[in-house]
C-alpha cells in the first residue's frame, strides 16, 4: 500500500529526518486516519531500524574512549619486552657459549662453509626513535619479504593518491541504477 | 577532561611526517578551521583536539566494517593515523569550505579505511559479533528473537548489495547521523543528489527484502 500522493513529500521528509514544525504535526494528524500512510511510515521506520547498527555497548564506549591513548601509544617508541634474565646473567651465558664453541672448533676444526652457515640471520631493529612511519615499516618488510613489501607499497601508493586527491572519489553527477 | 593528543612531527621536511604522539592539551571551543590552520602552521596539539572531537564519529562509521569492537578500534586508529600522516600535504589544499572540510575529509578517509578492510579480508558476509547479542528485550520468545535477528541480517546484507553511492549515502546518514549537507560534501555530490540516492536506497531495500519476507 502506498502513501497518499499528496502526502508523499511529507512522508519523504519524515524518512529523511527533515520534516518538522507544522508539516510534521499535520502528517501526525493525517496518520491517525490514514492506514496507507501509516503503513508506509511504519515500513520506513522498521527498515531504517534494521539498517542501523545496534547501539554502542559498554565495550564499544571503552574502546572509543581509549582511542586517544591508543594513538599516543602507537606513536611512542616501541616498548622493549622485559628481559627474562638480568643483563649480566645473559652476558655471562653468552660468554660461556662462545668459549665452548671456540674450544670445540680448536679441537675438531671447522670448514669455512660451516662458519658461514652459523651466522645468525640479521635482525631488523625497530626504529630507534619509535616513530610509526609506514615507509619505514615498508623498508623493514622489503628486507624480510620482498613480495609482501611490493604489495604493501602498491597499497600505500594508491592510498596516497586517494588522499592527495582530497580522498574523494569522482563526483557523481547522475544516478546509479535509480 | 578529555585527554588530548599532541602529535609531534619528527620529520616535517620529508614527504610523510614521522609520528610521535604524546598526551597534550587543547581547547574544545576552537573551530575546525582554526585547528586545521594551527596544525598546518606547526602546532601539533591541534590535531589531538580534532581526534577527541571526532573519535565517536569515526568509530561509528568504521563499526559497520569491523567484526568486533577491537577490530573497529583498530580501524578507527588507522583512519586517524592516515589522516595525520596526510594532513600537512592535503589540508592546505582544502580551503574552499574551511568550516566543514576537515570533517568531510576525515569521513571519507574513515569510509575508505573500512571499505579497504572489507575488500582485503573479504568480510562482507560476516556478521559483527554484536549481531546475536542485540536481540529485542522484553521477554519475547526464542522464535521471535530468531526472526528478528534474521530480518536484521537480511537487511544488512541487502545494504551491502546496494549500488555504491546509494550504500555510501545510506550508511553515512544512518551510522554517522550526518545531515544530508555533510553527506553530500563528504561524497562530493549535491545535497539533493544525496537525498535522491537515499530514497533510491530505501526503495531498493524494500524491493530486495520483499521477496524474502514472502518466503
Amino acid at each position: 500500500m502506498a502513501a497518499c500522493p499528496d502526502k508523499e513529500a511529507w512522508v519523504s521528509g519524515r524518512l529523511e529526518g527533515t520534516l518538522e514544525g507544522d508539516s510534521a504535526r499535520a502528517l501526525d494528524a493525517h496518520l491517525v486516519t490514514c492506514a496507507a500512510c501509516r503503513e508506509e511510515v511504519a515500513a520506513n521506520d522498521a527498515l531504517l531500524g534494521f539498517v542501523a547498527l545496534p547501539p554502542l555497548r559498554a565495550i564499544d564506549e571503552r574502546m572509543m574512549a581509549a582511542l586517544p591513548e591508543r594513538l599516543a601509544r602507537a606513536g611512542r617508541p616501541a616498548v622493549r619486552a622485559p628481559r627474562r634474565f638480568p643483563l649480566t646473567v645473559g652476558l655471562a651465558l653468552a660468554a660461556c657459549a662462545a668459549f665452548a664453541v671456540l674450544a670445540v672448533e680448536s679441537t675438531h676444526g671447522t670448514s669455512p662453509r660451516t662458519v658461514a652457515h652459523s651466522v645468525p640471520p640479521r635482525v631488523v631493529a625497530s626504529p630507534s626513535v619509535g616513530a610509526v612511519d609506514e615507509e619505514d615499516l615498508l623498508e623493514d618488510l622489503t628486507e624480510q619479504d620482498p613480495e609482501a613489501a611490493a604489495l604493501a607499497a602498491q597499497d600505500l601508493e594508491s592510498d596516497s593518491a586517494v588522499y592527495d586527491s582530497l580522498a574523494y572519489e569522482d563526483v557523481d553527477t547522475g544516478l546509479e541504477n535509480g | 577532561m578529555a585527554a588530548k593528543l599532541m602529535a609531534e612531527a619528527g620529520d616535517t621536511a620529508g614527504s610523510r611526517p614521522r609520528l610521535r604522539l604524546v598526551v597534550g592539551s587543547g581547547s574544545d571551543e576552537t573551530s575546525d578551521a582554526e585547528l586545521v590552520r594551527t596544525f598546518v602552521s606547526g602546532d601539533e596539539r591541534a590535531f589531538g583536539t580534532l581526534v577527541t572531537r571526532y573519535q565517536r564519529l569515526v568509530y561509528s562509521l568504521v563499526r559497520r566494517y569491523g567484526r568486533t569492537p577491537e577490530e573497529t578500534a583498530d580501524l578507527a586508529q588507522k583512519a586517524f593515523m592516515r589522516a595525520f600522516a596526510a594532513a600537512r600535504r592535503v589540508l592546505p589544499k582544502l580551503e574552499q569550505q574551511p568550516e566543514t572540510m576537515f570533517k568531510a575529509w576525515l569521513v571519507r578517509i574513515a569510509v575508505n579505511v573500512g571499505k579497504n578492510h572489507v575488500r582485503d579480508r573479504r568480510r562482507w558476509r560476516m556478521e559483527p559479533e554484536s549481531e546475536l547479542t542485540d536481540l529485542p528485550a522484553g521477554g519475547s520468545g526464542a522464535p521471535e528473537q530468531l526472526e528478528f535477528a534474521q530480518q536484521r541480517r537480511r537487511v544488512r546484507e541487502a545494504v551491502l548489495e546496494l549500488p555504491k553511492r546509494q550504500r555510501e549515502v545510506l550508511t553515512l546518514r544512518v551510522d554517522g547521523d550526518l545531515p544530508f549537507s555533510e553527506v553530500a560534501q563528504a561524497l562530493g555530490i549535491s545535497e539533493n543528489n544525496a537525498k535522491v540516492h537515499f530514497h533510491h536506497a530505501v526503495k531498493r531495500l524494500k524491493a530486495l527484502i520483499a521477496p524474502l519476507e514472502e518466503i
